[in-house]
């Protein structure tokens, strides 16, 4: 039988379990904050730098990131908390000014009257800097994954703005895709090349068996679709704006479409 | 007038928390003092174990912004029952001080926050609106990781200079020394966390009997072993617990 651990030892692990767990009520907190922020615009000059810096930011990845903004805008909006104080996104507003600076055109095109799209986390981060870093640690964690189809509409705006697939180091002048491609989307360049000759266009998080189990995803998702279909025309039988009136009728039109695919998959 | 409010929270369930809370409620009550227990458990115990009705109208419409009649249990004890309404997502959503907004103007000498296992934001509401803490565990390793999850908060929100609880007691309950870790353990704990008030309580029938009876403690047992335990506690309270 193993030995007994005397009191102490069960208080030590006790205590040092209880510390730990509390790390990660710390990072559950800030998750649901996070997940809770809505999505706004704020003016770049009303974006206001963090209290304190948490790190140095490399202007190398910040002229990287001015680049691709130039020619795809801003696809990660900065995070700030509700008084417009920058929470996630250093080397991303870096980059917005950089752009700014160097190149105004582009800037004016991606950023109409100044605006640039932020994500709002409803806390104040000056009373709350713990969970402030920990927003910061969660989102840079969590940014979000693109799926092969989205990376290669990407790649495809940046060829067309001029990125060209080079062997090694660019030539003076060129600009090379993957590089680029890196620093947008947050994955290593073998991510990016896996990506980009993937064949299948689906989420890389959905799983499928096989064929099989590609109809009956299909059919589930359709009966899905139907239930929530039904779930609206019910809701908003009197349309209220216009706006939901013309929704009210879209919707109809769905639902017919929906009900059909259905009989015949089940045909 | 000073209004004393104290939290008793554990974050483990069944640990004692609401026997604690009313407990002490009683005592206070019986010392002539108007006193509130604002039960947040979704389960709803504290009114039950008082002898009141504990699905009646309490803190989470009190928690919606309707006027709430806390119901009385006996001269003086008076409860607002917790329920099922208080998971709801606009409760869950509170700013952290609502609930101390609203119950520091209540025309009572005593309020009693009894915190539900588990939820942390219900618990927080708690903490916040107090002024002291009990923290509860028993002597198994299981409740000490739950009361030093809830002393990490307290902490927290005492180094940033917010509202809530200053001060908070280590509550050890349930302890019978016939066994082993409920002999060892309550040195430990004070040696470990030597920089707070601890207190004892031991098993005590008379103690889960009053809640099971439905009657108060100080109705129930008023010489019992707990009550003078629980009195003690009490004198804590009235010292710590004030603005």
């Amino acid at each position: 039988m193993a030995r007994r651990r005397s009191a102490a030892e069960l208080l030590d692990a006790a205590d040092s379990a209880g510390t730990a767990i509390q790390a990660k009520d710390r990072e559950a907190e800030a998750r649901s904050e996070l997940e809770q922020s809505r999505s706004s615009a704020l003016p770049l000059g009303k974006i206001l730098d963090r209290a304190s810096d948490t790190r140095g930011l490399s202007s190398q990845h910040v002229s990287e990131l001015a680049e691709s903004i130039s020619v795809l805008g801003l696809l990660e909006p900065l995070v700030v908390d509700r008084r417009g104080r920058l929470l996630a996104g250093g080397h991303r507003k870096a980059a917005v000014f950089v752009l700014k600076e160097a190149n105004p055109n582009a800037y004016a095109k991606h950023f109409l009257d100044d605006l640039v799209p932020v994500r709002v986390v409803d806390f104040d981060a000056e009373a709350n800097p713990d969970l402030a870093l920990q927003v910061e640690v969660t989102e840079n964690e969590k940014r979000r994954d693109y799926t092969s189809g989205e990376v290669r509409a990407l790649a495809e705006r940046l060829r067309d703005a001029g990125y060209a697939e080079v062997k090694g180091r660019p030539a003076k002048g060129e600009k090379a895709l993957r590089p680029a491609l890196e620093t947008i989307i947050g994955k290593s360049i073998r991510t990016v090349r896996r990506y980009l000759n993937e064949t299948i266009e689906e989420s890389v998080t959905d799983v499928r068996l096989s064929e099989k189990e590609d109809d009956k995803a299909v059919m589930t998702s359709l009966r899905r679709l139907q239930t929530e279909l039904n779930r609206w025309q019910k809701a908003y039988s009197e349309p209220a704006t216009p706006e939901l009136e013309s929704i009210t009728k879209d919707v109809a039109r769905l639902l017919k479409r929906v009900d059909t695919a259905l009989k015949k998959e089940k045909g | 007038m000073t209004q004393h409010r104290i939290a008793v929270a554990a974050r483990k369930g069944g640990v004692g928390k609401t026997t604690i809370a009313c407990g002490v409620a009683s005592v206070l009550a019986k010392q002539g003092r108007k006193v509130l227990v604002v039960d947040l458990d979704p389960q709803s115990n504290a009114a039950y174990a008082l002898g009141v009705d504990p699905t009646a109208p309490g803190t989470a419409e009190l928690l919606m912004g309707n006027q709430t009649n806390p119901l009385e249990a006996t001269p003086g004890l008076y409860v607002l029952p917790g329920g099922p309404n208080l998971t709801n997502q606009t409760i869950q959503s509170l700013h952290p001080e609502d609930l101390a907004d609203l119950v520091k103007v209540m025309p009572y000498d005593a309020v009693v926050l009894d915190c539900p296992p588990g939820n942390e934001s219900l618990e927080r509401l708690g903490l916040v609106a107090a002024q002291a803490t009990l923290v509860v565990t028993n002597a198994h390793p299981f409740a000490i990781m739950g009361a030093n999850r809830v002393m990490g908060i307290l902490e927290s929100y005492r180094n940033r200079e917010r509202r809530g609880s200053q001060q908070w007691a280590l509550v050890l309950s349930q302890v019978d020394e016939r066994r082993a870790l409920d002999k060892e353990l309550p040195a430990q704990l004070v040696q470990r966390y030597s920089d707070i008030q601890h207190f004892t309580l031991h098993q005590d029938t008379n103690l889960s009997q009053a809640g099971a009876q439905q009657i108060p403690l100080m109705d129930y047992a008023p010489r019992s072993r707990s009550a003078e335990e629980l009195t003690a506690i009490a004198q804590w309270i009235i010292e710590t617990a004030h603005d």
